[in-house]
């Protein structure tokens, strides 16, 4: 049963992998593919960080236009395909948060969004060893830590937002993310 | 700032800039750092890579079929923006001196170049993947650009020059069609080998800005040749 799964997942990279060669090769068909294969998963993220349908929207346009313009730097060795992907979705969104200035309250689509962050359990089936370590590695850490790092990167939180959202000064959730990451880092073997 | 008696170390200010948690002045300034300190930018790739796992769990979604239809009309005009550069890049520049070599070295002529000196630079982003060629006639004191493909959504491409101080100047906005850019009089002198040339997407209107607002898209040094 794993062993199907774990060779779905493969399956599912090398796809995706050979869609993004391609597309650094200027076939436009192929970025119809690589669209195919990941835009849900791409609009689910920009959508949990923007807070909103439209932005969201634009915000994946640009993201596509990017995988279009760098697939060639693309490097397997790196990153998988779809982390690779899914952190140009995440850096576009923030920018557009970032860029957007004003301090919103979480609207519909971003609540709807945050509704299920846990991971389902499938999907913790299929984790390669990279998420497996991560996730251990932020259990490690003091809850309070590890909620402060979990909210931030998965929600484009800015320091004055977190604290809103945790009810905690600011200076105490700097230091919970300071300690965090230092923690997170030592535990991941490369501080 | 009274909640904060302690300003973030160099590793701290990393991890906050990936982790998306700085805004205003002090995101501004990590991503200046960025620009000048490639240690520090490495640092902070590091943390996208670490935690790039958790983007796994958020809950996938079906755009609405809009979004491919802008994404097919925003890229076909960008076909063949690597065919232009490579046709660029042989024509223009003095023969064989940049080669293909994404290195940026510093080129020193062997024997004393027949002609003016020209800078050359060529931008890639954090990957390495060269997207645009710049020559630099001091001269005139205009740059010239290959088409660079980037823009759209009110965003346009800004062009920095970073000297030796660290310190980005703006060298205007750039069409996404590339083609000539007089440089500033003022500016000019910042144009010297070993310079690093950086592009950001910044909002059209209020250009030319005092500091980037955004991580690089492409950056590189300039060599005289």
């Amino acid at each position: 049963m794993a062993r199907t799964e774990d060779g779905e997942a493969r399956l599912a990279r090398e796809r995706l992998s050979a869609a993004l060669r391609l597309t650094a090769s200027g076939d436009p068909k192929a970025l119809r593919r690589v669209y195919d294969l990941t835009s849900m998963k791409l609009f689910g993220i920009c959508l949990r960080i923007s807070g909103d349908r439209e932005a969201a929207e634009d915000i994946l346009q640009d993201v596509y236009v990017k995988v279009w313009r760098r697939a060639s730097a693309f490097d397997e060795r790196c990153a998988s395909p779809i982390s690779w992907l899914a952190m140009i979705a995440r850096n576009a969104a923030i920018d557009w948060r970032r860029a957007e200035k004003r301090y919103f309250a979480d609207g519909d689509d971003r609540l709807e969004a945050m509704a299920d962050d846990a991971p389902l359990a499938d999907y913790v089936m299929q984790q390669d060893e990279a998420r497996r370590r991560l996730l251990a590695c932020l259990d490690g850490l003091d809850e309070k830590q590890s909620d402060a790092i979990r909210r931030t990167f998965l929600g484009g939180l800015s320091y004055p937002e977190l604290a809103a959202q945790l009810g905690a000064p600011l200076g105490t959730v700097k230091s919970w993310i300071r300690r965090g990451m230092q923690g997170l880092k030592e535990c991941l073997g490369d501080g | 700032m009274v909640d904060d008696p302690t300003p973030p170390d160099r590793q701290e200010l990393a991890a906050e800039l990936a982790l998306g948690l700085l805004e205003g002045a002090d995101r501004a300034e990590a991503l200046r750092r960025c620009l000048s300190d490639p240690a520090f930018a490495a640092e902070v790739e590091a943390w996208g890579h670490r935690l790039s796992p958790l983007l796994d769990m958020t809950r996938a979604k079906a755009p609405s079929e809009r979004v491919w239809s802008a994404i097919e009309a925003r890229t076909a005009d960008m076909g063949s923006l690597r065919r232009e550069l490579r046709l660029w890049r042989g024509g223009a520049i003095v023969a064989g001196a940049i080669a293909a070599s994404l290195a940026l070295v510093m080129i020193l002529p062997v024997t004393r170049p027949v002609v003016d000196p020209v800078g050359v630079s060529q931008l890639a982003d954090a990957q390495r993947a060269t997207l645009m060629a710049v020559s630099y006639d001091p001269r005139t004191g205009s740059l010239r650009l290959s088409a660079s493909g980037l823009g759209g959504e009110g965003k346009s491409p800004e062009l920095w020059v970073i000297p030796e101080d660290g310190v980005p100047r703006s060298l205007g906005l750039i069409g996404a069609q590339g083609g000539s850019l007089p440089v500033d009089p003022g500016l000019r002198a910042f144009l010297r080998d070993g310079v690093t040339l950086a592009i950001t997407m910044e909002d059209s209107a209020t250009a030319p800005h005092r500091a980037p607002s955004a991580a690089p898209v492409l950056t590189g040094k300039i060599s005289i040749i």
